[in-house]
């Protein structure tokens, strides 16, 4: 066999580098968790934005409510569940928040006009294409 | 080297890197992200051949328009900045280690600064750090296979030339 088509010393410092960045990235992993896009819940009462919040995409959430004083009296309120979003009471006139869907993709939102109240996901949808597969 | 026929050899050598990238699209692989990189061996063949800047050439011209064959623009970014990175790796390691490294071990190297290169580029474009531990160990388990390939790949390509065609390397 060709001598040239052996490995050579310095190729087991590239080997060595391969285990090093694994190392390195499954530290991060177990530091940090999977990487999940960045999925935030975002809580806007007329215009400003009072609360905000991360949440992950495929994990279990516990469930929570949030109760939002929107001024004079006015309330509703957020449940936030692994199925998603939802405005489970508020005592505005027409209601249309409670009958609002559950959102849970990025770009959803539930709108409560009376008490320009907001709740929206907001985050890149992200999926396993995050390295594009066209690129090499 | 003549120039008129340096010109004709790179032509050829970028469009063969081209037809390789292109092809690697249809050729399934475990991982999301993770490529053969057979282009790769084009890229050690010119710096065999010729030396860092025609590499870097055909790297920069064979990611472009390799790029908009694969009909995505942001595709262009990844390509390039995975392209560049371990071009310039393996060119250190090829012009200033020769005696250190075998052709499989720099073309290792590439593979896996390659993915670095993308990976951090994706980090950036996404806007977090996460993407970079995520992918990085699945490809770099796949870089040592697809390296070591690749390498002897190219092992056998400069041998032939040289026997062939009387090329020296």
């Amino acid at each position: 066999m060709d001598k040239s088509m052996k490995l050579k010393i310095g190729d087991i410092f590239v080997y060595l580098f391969i285990l090093v960045l694994i190392g390195l990235s499954l530290l991060g992993l177990k530091t940090m968790g999977v990487d999940r896009s960045n999925t935030v819940v975002q809580i806007q009462l007329d215009g400003q934005v009072i609360d905000s919040f991360e949440v992950s995409q495929d994990g279990e959430i516990e469930t929570r409510e949030i109760r939002v004083d929107t001024g004079q009296g006015g309330y509703n309120i957020v449940r936030v569940t692994s199925q998603g979003i939802a405005v489970i009471d508020a005592n505005c006139p027409d209601k249309l928040c409670v009958r609002s869907p559950i959102i849970k993709v990025p770009g959803q939102s539930i709108v409560c006009i009376p008490h320009k109240f907001v709740v929206r996901i907001i985050g890149e949808n992200q999926g396993d294409n995050a390295v594009d597969d066209t690129a090499s | 080297m003549i120039k008129t026929r340096k010109i004709t050899m790179l032509a050829i050598i970028i469009s063969q890197a081209l037809v390789l990238h292109y092809i690697e699209g249809f050729i399934p692989v475990l991982a999301p992200g993770a490529k053969l990189g057979l282009a790769n061996i084009m890229t050690m063949v010119t710096l065999a051949l010729f030396g860092f800047r025609e590499a870097m050439i055909v790297v920069i011209i064979r990611s472009v328009l390799g790029s908009l064959l694969g009909g995505s623009v942001t595709g262009i970014l990844y390509s390039l900045s995975g392209g560049i990175l371990s071009g310039l790796i393996m060119s250190i390691l090829y012009l200033n280690f020769p005696s250190y490294f075998s052709l499989m071990g720099i073309s290792t190297a590439g593979a896996v600064f390659h993915n670095i290169g993308q990976l951090l580029t994706a980090s950036w474009i996404f806007g977090t750090i996460g993407i970079l531990y995520t992918y990085l160990p699945v490809l770099m388990l796949a870089a040592v296979v697809t390296g070591y390939f690749n390498g002897l790949v190219t092992r056998y390509i400069l041998n032939y030339l040289q026997s062939k065609l009387e090329i020296k390397v």
